[in-house]
């Protein structure tokens, strides 16, 4: 299976920053698999505040994908540990978005969050690489 | 030894250092399961019952005997010691309250549900949740009433009766009705709400450490830690890898690895976080359960438990502040000093269960020697 990596790199400076309302600033990644793309959008990743992600769920051309079934798995392949959450796609907003709940990191470095799509063009796992 | 030259820190390992200084310690997260957790009165009532030897079967055992205020909330013991043994270590309670998980397994979700299980387990208190409201009943009635209503009625009820404990308590606790159950059990919840609250007053002071880091943010000179302290802050955010777990404020991730620690000799064998998961999952006494104040949406860390294979053998990263005082060291005691702890680091062993997370960072003699006193400056 192709996959493909959306990289992001956020500075260390995420670690010393308080928590504090600016700081839920959009924040959005894209990946592009061979038949889906997904976008995600949310509040910029804090280590150990747990998040709520949206899902846009599109094909090459750009409809929207409905009624996806998506599995979200991961963790840091470095250090052989998985999320410290279980995170699960909680509501299915219509029009290929879906509410993704208990996005959570906690420690710096590199995670993987695996997105495992299953929907009606077919099953295909994206990654999305994410540098706390 | 030669002279040690002046640590120079990088911009990166200044962030780094800043980030887990008490300075940058958030306010107390808020507990919504538990409506009393910032309640003065309650943390008063949880005060006394946390210094009471009345919860115990045999009149003896307090929160207190294991945490002991003069030592840190420690008891130094290998395991710790209630009314029997223990199998793992007694756990630090300063800054606790910070912790989304309680335990060294996190089979709790709040302090307060925390606080219920060593009441009720046979090596510590081992007294039963009715003789535990009875005792609330006699010596404690006014203060209960003010802060959470009317007790039930329990002049019916048994001397003792619970879920677990003695086989005729258990007898005696199935042998009660579901609302009396429901009715026990709720006082039994207040109480650990109140003993949370008083938990909750119990946060870090400043180190040594933290003035130093304040002063290298300042960009001011500080002797707040000696050159070769210095040297071992900047193996403990570099070479050593150690802020990858021991990270923020607490030096703590708040979670669960496994670093391939051995079993602790005549133990039984001890799973870590993998069986804790279904635990806290089915407790009564959870975010989610009859008993908590929280909305669902409030409990996002229950609701999203991880449950995958790397749990295997995983304990509770422990925060590091005031370490060098709590020997011995990891979940059951293994390691008496802390020399032992960093060799062990060092080493990197594999482990005999699960997958050890480490990676030897191959620290030298002199190297280690530096750690070691960076980490009593905490």
């Amino acid at each position: 299976m192709f996959l493909r990596n959306a990289v992001m790199f956020a500075t260390t400076l995420l670690l010393s920053a308080a928590p504090v309302a600016s700081m839920a600033q959009e924040w959005t990644v894209d990946a592009d698999g061979q038949i889906y793309r997904l976008h995600i959008a949310g509040a910029e990743p804090v280590i150990n505040k747990i998040d709520t992600w949206t899902l846009t769920l599109t094909d090459p051309a750009g409809s929207p994908v409905e009624k996806a079934v998506i599995t979200v798995d991961g963790g840091m392949p470095a250090h052989g540990h998985g999320l410290p959450t279980k995170p699960a796609v909680t509501e299915d907003l219509g029009e290929g978005r879906y509410r993704l709940e208990g996005v959570k990191f906690n420690m710096d470095g590199r995670w993987v969050v695996k997105f495992e799509i299953d929907a009606s063009n077919g099953t295909e796992e994206i990654q999305v690489a994410l540098d706390l | 030894m030669s002279t040690l030259r002046a640590q120079q820190f990088s911009s990166a390992d200044i962030e780094v250092i800043a980030s887990l200084s008490i300075s940058r310690l958030s306010a107390l997260p808020p507990d919504p399961s538990n409506r009393v957790a910032d309640d003065p009165a309650a943390a008063d009532l949880g005060r006394s019952l946390f210094n009471d030897v009345r919860l115990s079967s045999r009149g003896d055992i307090s929160c207190s005997s294991c945490h002991q205020e003069t030592l840190g909330f420690d008891d130094h013991a290998l395991p710790g010691k209630g009314v029997g043994s223990t199998t793992r270590r007694t756990m630090p309670l300063v800054g606790a309250a910070y912790s989304p998980w309680l335990f060294w397994d996190g089979r709790a979700d709040s302090l307060w549900a925390q606080a219920l299980g060593p009441l009720e387990a046979d090596g510590e208190h081992a007294i039963s949740r009715v003789a535990v409201a009875h005792l609330v009943d006699r010596f404690y009635r006014a203060d209960y009433v003010r802060l959470f209503g009317p007790l039930p009625p329990l002049a019916s009820l048994p001397a003792g009766a619970g879920p677990f404990g003695t086989p005729v308590e258990i007898t005696a606790w199935q042998a009660l009705d579901a609302k009396t159950k429901a009715e026990i059990n709720q006082v039994f919840a207040n109480v650990g709400k109140a003993l949370a609250a008083f938990e909750r007053t119990l946060v870090p002071s400043r180190s040594r450490f933290d003035d130093f880091a304040d002063a290298l943010v300042a960009g001011t000179a500080s002797t707040s830690l000696s050159p070769l302290e210095q040297r071992g802050l900047a193996l403990f955010v570099g070479k050593g890898q150690c802020t990858q777990c021991h990270s923020g404020p607490l030096f703590t991730d708040h979670f669960f690895h496994n670093t391939g620690v051995p079993e602790a000799e005549g133990l039984p064998l001890d799973l870590g976080r993998m069986p804790a998961v279904a635990t806290v999952q089915n407790s009564p006494f959870n975010c989610l359960g009859p008993y908590s104040d929280a909305r669902p949406t409030d409990c996002a860390e229950l609701r999203f438990i991880a449950d995958n294979d790397s749990l295997l053998r995983a304990f509770k990263t422990p925060s590091l502040r005031n370490i060098g005082q709590r020997a011995p060291y990891m979940h059951a005691g293994q390691f008496a000093d802390l020399d032992s702890v960093v060799e062990h680091y060092n080493d990197a062993p594999w482990a005999k269960i699960g997958v050890s997370e480490l990676h030897r960072p191959g620290m030298t003699t002199e190297e280690k020697d530096a750690l070691l006193a960076f980490l009593g400056s905490l």
